[in-house]
C-alpha cells in the first residue's frame, strides 16, 4: 500500500471538518448522501441522548457552512417528550429521486425516550406507552426546500437502510429489530412486509442493473429479492472472510457501483472489514471478487469493536478511482471502545485504481477536537468534492475533501447512488 | 404478573432495561434446520415450523409451511444434534399436523390442490453417529387420501390405539383408519382444535367452548360431551399435554388458560399478559410454558405449585446459533424434558 507524507497529502487533498455546532448533542452522521440536486445532505443523528431527536443538514457550498433544513421529530410530529422512543436518526436511508427532486428519508430508532437512560426495542415492543411509533418516512422536495409528504414505513421498528428503483417507483428497506424486509411503493404509498432475513440487519441495500435487490443474511451469504417473482432468494456463497471467521456477522456495510454500472465495490460489516468486488450479472448469484481485508492485522484473541476496526464511505470520483475511509488504530490496549468513543486512531483515506487494484492512503481526517477514525458514508457533491459522514465525539459533523480535478460541469454528480 | 407492558420503566438502569428483555431463565439454543456443514438448510421461504410432534425413539418430526411445504426430523439424543429434510411436497403449502401410528408418520397438508393425507415408515434413529460417520434412510411420502376439493385440514392425532389418525377439516371431524385407508366422516361435530394426553386419550373443542372426549372403539368414532367453558374459542386456540399430571392446558384466543381434566372438566388458572397465545408446552415437572404476543413473542411460564404466571422475556439463542426467536406456532417435550419450540418465521 504507497503513501504520502502527512504534509504532502494535505496539501492536494485538502480536507475540512463542519460540525454540527447547533446540535451540541449531535453524535453520530450515519446517512450522508448526494441529493437529486447534487448538493450534500446529512443527517444529525442523536442515539444516545434521552429524548434525542434528527435534523436534516445540507452543505451550503455558497457560505462553506451547513444549512439545517428541518427537525424530523416536528415534520412527522412525534414529539421527543411523548415518553416513547424518539425519532432520532436516519440511519443510511438517504435516497433521491431525479426525475421529481425528491429526497426519501427513513427514520430510524434507538435514543431514549425522554425520560427513561436506554431503549430496547425488544423490551418496549408490547408497551403502547415506550414503544417506537416507527420508521417515518419522509418526502422532501430539493427544489421548493419543503416536506412534500410523511408516512410510516415501518411500524413499531426502525428502518436500518433504504433504497430505491426509480423506474418502478419503489422503495426497500430492512426493519429493525426484527430483520424484516420490506417494500414500499410510491405510486400508491402501500407497504408489504416480504419476510425476515436474520437477526442481523445488512447495512446497505444495493440495486442491480437489472433491478434486482441485494443484501446480506447474518451468514454473509448475499439475498437477493427479485420483484418480478416476488421471492427472496439467498446466495449459497458465503462472502469473503478472514480464516478464523466463519462468515458470520459478514453482513454488508457499505456498497457503490461502479461508474460503468457493471460490478458493486462493497465492505463487510465485520471485524477485519473486507472489500469485495461484486458482479451481479455474472452466474447464477453473481460473483464476488475478494479483494482482501482493508484495517490493520490485530491481535485476534481480542473481541475487536467495529466501531475501531472499521472502513466505509466507498465513493467514485470523477477520476473513475474508489475512495473510501480505514480506521487506523495505534493502541491495542485500549480497544474496546472506551467511554466517550475516544481511541487512539485515525481515520485514512485510501485511493483505489479499479484496473490496478493499487491502494494509495492520500490523506487522513482530522478535526480539530478529536480523532475521526468512523466514517459512515461517502458522498460526491455537483462540484467534485467528496464528502465523509463521522460518528464520534460530540458534536460530529461530516468531512469535505477539496479534489484536485474538481469538475462543475452538469451533471458532474451523476450517477446517483440510488441507496442509503 | 411482572410485565413489560404495563411497567413504567423509570429509574431502571439501562443494564437492567437491556438485558431484562431477553429470557432469564434457561437458555434456548437456536438449532438450524440442516446437518451443519453436512446439508443445506431448509429454504427459508419454507422455513416456518408450524407442526411438532414428538415420535417414537424421541425423534422429533416438524411440518414447515411457506412457499412449499416440508417435513423434517430432528435427532437431538445421543451423537447426533442434526436436522434431516425428509422431503418437500411442493404441492402444498402449509403443513397442519403430524401424527404417527404404528408403523407409519403421518402428515396432514394442505395447499392450491387441496387437503391430503400423507404417510410414509417411521423414521430410524440414523446409524453410528453424527460427527465421523452416518447414514440416514430417506424414503419418499405417499399420499394415502385425498380430501375433497376446497376442504382444508384443521387438526390431526393418532387415535387411541394408533390405527390410525382423528382429524378435523373446517368441515367438521373425521377418522382415517390405516389398515383399510378409508376415511369415516363425522361432519355434524363441529370440532375446531384435538389434542391427546399421556394416556391418549383424546380432547377436542369447538367454538363455543364445548370439550368433547373423543373415543374411537376399533374404527367407530364415540363422543362423549365434557364441560362447555367460558372463554373466547373462536380462533386462536392452542392445546398442551401436562406428561405428570392427568390434565391438559388450553388457551383461548384471549390468552386465558384453563385446565381440563379427564372427565373434561375445566378450570381457569390465569391469563397470559399478552395475546394471542401461539404454543404452550409441558415440562416433566410439570410446569408450563409458551409463548404469546404479536411480532416479537414473549415466553412465559406457569408454575402450578405456585399458581403464578411469569413473563420470561423474548428468545435469544447465542449458544451454537446466534439468533432472536420471535414467533413461534409449536412446542413440544422430550423425555429429557427439554422443550423444543417451533419457529414459525423465515429463515
Amino acid at each position: 500500500m504507497g503513501s504520502l507524507s502527512n504534509s504532502e497529502q494535505n496539501q492536494i487533498y485538502k480536507t475540512k471538518f463542519y460540525q454540527f455546532s447547533e446540535y451540541p448533542q449531535s453524535d453520530s452522521c450515519w446517512s450522508l448522501s448526494t441529493g437529486p440536486d447534487g448538493r450534500i445532505y446529512a443527517a444529525v443523528c442523536n442515539e444516545l441522548s434521552s429524548g434525542g431527536s434528527v435534523q436534516v443538514a445540507r452543505y451550503n457550498e455558497n457560505t462553506d457552512s451547513i444549512d439545517y433544513l428541518f427537525d424530523v421529530p416536528e415534520v412527522v410530529n412525534d414529539p421527543v417528550n411523548s415518553g416513547r422512543a424518539t425519532q432520532c436518526k436516519i440511519h443510511y436511508s438517504f435516497v433521491p429521486s431525479l426525475e421529481d427532486g425528491i429526497l426519501y428519508c427513513a427514520t430510524h430508532l434507538s435514543a431514549p425516550p425522554f425520560d427513561l437512560e436506554f431503549y430496547s426495542p425488544w423490551r418496549f415492543w408490547h408497551n403502547e406507552k415506550r414503544c417506537f411509533r416507527g420508521s417515518a418516512l419522509i418526502a422532501y422536495d430539493t427544489n421548493k426546500d419543503i416536506v412534500l409528504w410523511v408516512d410510516t414505513l415501518i411500524p413499531k421498528e426502525g428502518c436500518r437502510c433504504l433504497a430505491f428503483d426509480d423506474k418502478r417507483k419503489i422503495l426497500y428497506a430492512l426493519s429493525y429489530p426484527r430483520d424484516h424486509f420490506i417494500v414500499y411503493s410510491l405510486k400508491d404509498k402501500t407497504c408489504r412486509d416480504i419476510g425476515r432475513v436474520g437477526s442481523i440487519n445488512s447495512q446497505v441495500i444495493f440495486l442491480d442493473s437489472k433491478g434486482m435487490v441485494w443484501f446480506s443474511n447474518d451468514y454473509g451469504h448475499l439475498i437477493r429479492y427479485n420483484p418480478d417473482r416476488d421471492i427472496l432468494e439467498e446466495s449459497p456463497y458465503i462472502l469473503p472472510h478472514e480464516p478464523y471467521q466463519t462468515g458470520w456477522h459478514s453482513v454488508l456495510y457499505d456498497a457503490v457501483r461502479s461508474p460503468d454500472g457493471r460490478c458493486i465495490y462493497m465492505i463487510t460489516w465485520n471485524v477485519a472489514p473486507r472489500l469485495i468486488r461484486f458482479w451481479p450479472d455474472e452466474r447464477e448469484f453473481g460473483y464476488a471478487e475478494d479483494l482482501g481485508v482493508i484495517t490493520q492485522k490485530r491481535n485476534t484473541a481480542i473481541p475487536y469493536s467495529m466501531f475501531v476496526d472499521h472502513a466505509g464511505g466507498l465513493v467514485f470520483d470523477n477520476d473513475g478511482q474508489l475512495y473510501f475511509v480505514f480506521s487506523r488504530w495505534y493502541d491495542e490496549t485500549e480497544q474496546l471502545e472506551p467511554p466517550g468513543r475516544q481511541i487512539k486512531a485515525e481515520g485514512v483515506v485510501l485511493r483505489l485504481n479499479p484496473i490496478t487494484l493499487e491502494r494509495e492512503e492520500i490523506t487522513i481526517l482530522k478535526r480539530p477536537d478529536a480523532i475521526a477514525q468512523y466514517i459512515t458514508r461517502g458522498a460526491k457533491d455537483r462540484n467534485g468534492d467528496i464528502f465523509f459522514g463521522n460518528v464520534g465525539k460530540i458534536p460530529v459533523g461530516f468531512f469535505k475533501m477539496q479534489m484536485p480535478n474538481r469538475n462543475r460541469d452538469a451533471g458532474s454528480f451523476l450517477p446517483l447512488r440510488m441507496w442509503g | 404478573m411482572l410485565d413489560n407492558q404495563s411497567c413504567d420503566f423509570q429509574g431502571m438502569p439501562r443494564i437492567e432495561i437491556h438485558h431484562g428483555a431477553y429470557i432469564r431463565e434457561g437458555h434456548m439454543i437456536a438449532m438450524p434446520l440442516c446437518f451443519p456443514g453436512v446439508t443445506t438448510p431448509i429454504d427459508a421461504n419454507d422455513s416456518f415450523i408450524t407442526s411438532l410432534i414428538i415420535g417414537p425413539d424421541e425423534i422429533i418430526y416438524g411440518g414447515t409451511s411457506g412457499k412449499h411445504a416440508h417435513i423434517f426430523a430432528a435427532f437431538t439424543r445421543g451423537p447426533t444434534g442434526v436436522v434431516v429434510d425428509l422431503g418437500e411436497y411442493s404441492e402444498s403449502t402449509e403443513y397442519i399436523g403430524l401424527a404417527y401410528t404404528k408403523e407409519q408418520l403421518i402428515a396432514g397438508v394442505n395447499g392450491k390442490k387441496g387437503a391430503r393425507i400423507l404417510s410414509r415408515h417411521i423414521q430410524n434413529i440414523p446409524f453410528a453417529d453424527c460427527i465421523q460417520e452416518w447414514k440416514f434412510d430417506i424414503s419418499p411420502f405417499k399420499i394415502a387420501i385425498e380430501l375433497p376439493e376446497k376442504e382444508k385440514i384443521i387438526d390431526l392425532v393418532s387415535d387411541n390405539n394408533q390405527n390410525g389418525i382423528i382429524g378435523v377439516t373446517d368441515k367438521g371431524l373425521f377418522r382415517w383408519d390405516e389398515e383399510t385407508n378409508s376415511i369415516k366422516t363425522y361432519y355434524d361435530i363441529k370440532i375446531t382444535r384435538l389434542t391427546k394426553d399421556k394416556d391418549s386419550n383424546i380432547y377436542g373443542i369447538d367454538k363455543t367452548g364445548q370439550i368433547y372426549l373423543i373415543n374411537d372403539n376399533k374404527g367407530d368414532i364415540k363422543i362423549n360431551l365434557g364441560e362447555k367453558i367460558k372463554g373466547s374459542f373462536e380462533k386462536g386456540i392452542v392445546w398442551c399435554k401436562s406428561n405428570p399430571e392427568d390434565i391438559s392446558y388450553l388457551a383461548d384466543s384471549d390468552g386465558g388458560i384453563f385446565c381440563i381434566n379427564k372427565s373434561g372438566e375445566s378450570k381457569k388458572i390465569g391469563q397470559t399478559h399478552l395475546q394471542p397465545v401461539t404454543c404452550m408446552a409441558a415440562t416433566n415437572d410439570g410446569r408450563l410454558f409458551g409463548f404469546c404476543g404479536h411480532g416479537i413473542a414473549n415466553l412465559f411460564v406457569y408454575e402450578p405449585r405456585k399458581g403464578t404466571f411469569r413473563d420470561l422475556g423474548v428468545a435469544v439463542s447465542v449458544l451454537n446459533r446466534r439468533r432472536y426467536g420471535y414467533e413461534f406456532a409449536c412446542a413440544v417435550t422430550n423425555k429429557d424434558g427439554e422443550i423444543y419450540f417451533g419457529e414459525n418465521d423465515r429463515g
